[in-house]
């Protein structure tokens, strides 16, 4: 076994030997601490009055009335229930929906057909959300959207979809899948190029129909990788995607539209409070924070599959 | 080179580089430095037009440090410039909205003092009154711009009111009658039911001579609109005619004689549908008809005349909003007399003609100057007609900083020494007229409502926002078709809860009734 001076005469000797490696990671480090892990400290706003005369040091302390505050705002409970059920349609829908998409692409033989899929979910992942919500816009205008031309000529009403209450969160919902599960889709299309062939091959020996394959071999080979994005997603559960939602969204759907991101960036950028809007963020993190450490440890005990 | 060798180069270069950035801009060796942030629509090349170059002539001590946000960011900006404490020595803001925020939080200094030393041509031209605009608790705190607050009117597509035979309407009951008309009856003639009788914005912005009808109104931009009731300051956002109009107007778009996507047009959407030729009806700056007109007239509508007239006479009034509180210029403190003597020779007659006349916010002076080396204004028929004239309005708007000045402020020359130059630079307003633009002035200046709460109250630093986004959900929620009662009465309870009674009694204390 090695002592304490010779362990660290070994990471000398791999330091040096490393150093340029050392070097570039470096760079990657201090963007870390910068931007990531020094901002923390300036969290403690949540627990001040911060006022702009007197700056961050000088402002009074208030401990946890900020907090208070925010769960005695009748707004809070809206924007939590809307960022709640969002966020859990996103994953219950939009979670398995390129799990489903890759398995049916893996299993479809011609790769022509297989690349122009691929293809066509994944281009939409690097259009902006503003031109994607353009796009949106003409198609669900009610005077002149395509959807609302095809409908009126059906005999129905036109819909203002962005506007109406029922429709807005399953256009979040719809919108989001189409737009990111073709980057997902890839991530699962590389982690079945892993699983051994051979096992297929001795599965159809075997007399496997093609549901007991994707049951016992793919879902299987690709499990840890599920495992893994699915606790990172549930990480984000209060995380709706403050673009989408901005864009899209009107005081005509605050009811079930207005979501943690839009309403802090209401209270906080344009209204100027940032004591409050500090104290969501800092109750958004601990959540997600939580949902991370809990999810791990479930999947792990379920699955024997999770992140450390 | 060796692997050392470009380690070692790395190196110096990463450290030469770190202290360049960490270092900043480098102040110029004995020269007061001025930050100076403009709020442009778009970014031209400010550093070398006229205006820095005639100012950098005049104070060769002043290091001229220009910061542009640009108009459309400035929203999310300008908050967190001010939780930062780094504003500039001269910026610009709306001050309803932040001046509380700004003194309670020591970020701009009064300009009593400095005004009275350095500060002669910005009081002498200023536009009568507007100066009152900028004081809060008994102090000068900005420059306010001088442009007419009186600019929006009520217009109407008077083609189409000859196209099917309608008389121009008077009433609220015969403005209805006519968008229908407008709506159902193919007023453009092009066999399409493609047109509507009004359109306003997201947030029922620009709609507000419908809600002066009714005696009250959301104002521009829903700044808010006070008025003077039983000798008390009271705020028409809660009176209970804005509930009767927000009904009303819900049934006009229930009858779906107005645009249907009115709830969530941006200005752009919206703008777009009239040079569409989609909607008849306009509450706006009749500045901007002889564009639309014109934009009308290039597409082929030969006889496009969107056109100023009184607005609706409704069950408790008729009007239309003044825009409230104009823009003002203020200064952070630092270098302040230097600033305000900067800002001072901006109003000028000496700069006037050094910068060639590139000040107005609205009017681009020709490029050539006149036989007596006076700059020389594009006229109405001009600006229509001239190829190069749109090229030339841009570059001159966005290559010079905004300051407040206006030809159409009666006293802008005021102080100047040559009288005929002052005639001269008022003719020129003049000239700039068309025909659109001096009805809707008139119908302006008469039917213009102003805020009796002229100034912000400290209360409005911590409430005005919020009270203000609720307003626009509330109301959007009414007019799109939601149980009133039950909205209204959730407003009213939550206004109360939520500061804006504390504002009221703040405005009562403090701002006189007159």
């Amino acid at each position: 076994m090695q002592g304490p001076a010779s362990r660290f005469s070994s990471f000398q000797k791999q330091f040096w030997k490393n150093r340029f490696l050392f070097f570039m990671a470096l760079s990657i480090l201090a963007w870390y601490a910068i931007f990531r892990y020094i901002p923390y400290y300036w969290n403690l706003i949540a627990f001040k009055d911060y006022q702009y005369s007197m700056g961050f040091a000088k402002s009074p302390w208030v401990g946890f009335e900020n907090f208070k505050a925010l769960f005695q705002d009748p707004f809070f409970l809206r924007v939590l229930r809307n960022t709640l059920v969002i966020s859990g349609l996103k994953i219950a829908i939009g979670f398995p929906f390129p799990i489903i998409l890759a398995i049916f692409l893996n299993e479809v033989f011609k790769s022509a057909f297989k690349k122009t899929i691929q293809t066509i979910t994944f281009v939409p992942f690097f259009i902006s959300w503003v031109i994607y919500a353009s796009i949106l816009f003409s198609v669900l205008s009610p005077s002149v959207g395509m959807l609302n031309v095809l409908i009126s000529r059906l005999g129905g009403e036109p819909i203002y979809f962005l506007a109406s209450e029922k429709w807005f969160r399953p256009i979040l919902v719809i919108s989001d899948i189409t737009k990111q599960s073709g980057y997902f889709t890839v991530i699962y299309m590389a982690a079945l190029a892993g699983v051994d062939e051979e096992i297929f091959e001795a599965a159809i020996c075997d007399g496997a129909n093609l549901f007991q394959r994707i049951w016992h071999i793919t879902i299987p080979g690709i499990a840890p990788v599920i495992t893994i994005l699915f606790i990172l997603r549930l990480g984000q559960l209060l995380t709706v995607g403050f673009e989408q939602v901005y864009i899209l969204y009107s005081p005509m759907v605050y009811d079930v539209g207005d979501v943690i991101e839009t309403f802090n960036y209401r209270q906080g950028i344009l209204g100027g409070r940032f004591s409050y809007t500090t104290a969501l963020g800092l109750f958004k993190s601990s959540i997600g924070f939580v949902l991370v450490i809990a999810s791990n440890w479930v999947l792990k005990k379920l699955t024997g599959h999770g992140l450390w | 080179m060796s692997k050392n060798k470009f380690f070692l180069l790395f190196l110096i270069i990463f450290l030469l580089s770190s202290t360049q950035i960490f270092s900043g801009a480098q102040k110029e060796e004995g020269k007061v430095t001025l930050r100076w942030m403009d709020l442009p629509e778009a970014i031209g090349d400010v550093e070398n037009g006229e205006f820095m170059t005639a100012l950098k002539e005049k104070f060769p001590e002043v290091d001229f440090q220009l910061e542009p946000i640009l108009y459309s960011a400035y929203k999310e900006k300008f908050p967190v410039l001010m939780a930062a404490g780094d504003l500039p020595e001269i910026f610009q803001t709306n001050a309803q909205s932040y001046l509380p925020q700004l003194v309670a939080g020591n970020l701009i200094a009064p300009l009593d003092d400095a005004l009275k030393t350095y500060g002669k041509d910005i009081v002498g031209n200023a536009r009568e009154g507007h100066l009152a605009f900028g004081q809060y608790s008994g102090k000068q705190y900005s420059i306010p711009g001088s442009y007419s607050l009186k600019y929006f009117a009520q217009n109407i597509r008077m083609d189409w009111l000859e196209n099917l035979g309608k008389a121009v309407p008077k009433t609220m009951d015969e403005f209805r009658d006519v968008a229908r008309a407008f709506t159902f009856s193919d007023p453009d003639g092009n066999g399409k039911d493609d047109t509507y009788g009004t359109a306003f914005r997201q947030n029922i912005n620009f709609i507000d001579s419908f809600f002066n009808a009714y005696g009250v109104a959301p104002n521009h931009h829903q700044i808010g609109m006070w008025r003077i009731r039983n000798g008390k300051q009271t705020n028409d956002w809660v009176q209970p005619e804005m509930k009767e109009a927000l009904e009303n107007l819900a049934s006009w778009y229930e009858e779906g004689i107005i645009h249907p996507e009115s709830l969530t047009l941006d200005w752009n959407q919206w703008w777009n549908l009239y040079l569409q030729n989609k909607v008849g009806m306009w509450y706006h700056q009749p500045r901007r008809l002889s564009e639309m007109n014109s934009s009308l007239i290039k597409a082929g509508i030969k006889n496009a005349k969107m056109w100023p007239i009184a607005p609706p006479k409704g069950p408790y009034g008729q009007g239309t909003s003044n825009e409230g509180q104009p823009w003002g210029t203020f200064f952070s403190g630092n270098n302040l007399d230097k600033a305000v003597e900067v800002y001072n020779y901006t109003f000028t007659q000496e700069f006037f003609l050094k910068s060639k006349g590139q000040l107005d916010y609205a009017f681009a002076p020709k490029p050539e100057l006149n036989s007596k080396g006076w700059p020389v204004y594009y006229t109405y028929d001009e600006a229509l007609t001239d190829p190069n004239y749109e090229e030339r309005r841009k570059k001159v708007q966005y290559s010079r900083v905004w300051t407040g000045w206006a030809l159409e402020n009666p006293n802008m020359t005021k102080t100047w020494p040559d009288r005929d130059l002052a005639a001269h630079v008022m003719q020129q307003f003049q000239n700039t007229l068309g025909g659109a633009q001096i009805e809707g002035n008139k119908l302006a200046d008469k039917w213009a409502v102003t805020s009796s709460k002229t100034v912000p109250v400290p209360a409005d630093a911590k409430y005005f926002v919020n009270l203000q986004s609720m307003f626009r959900e509330i109301a959007t929620k009414i007019v799109s078709g939601k149980d009133s009662d039950q909205v209204w009465s959730e407003w009213l309870a939550y206004y109360n809860a939520n500061g804006g009674a504390e504002i009221e009694k703040q405005v009562n204390e403090l701002i006189p009734v007159k």
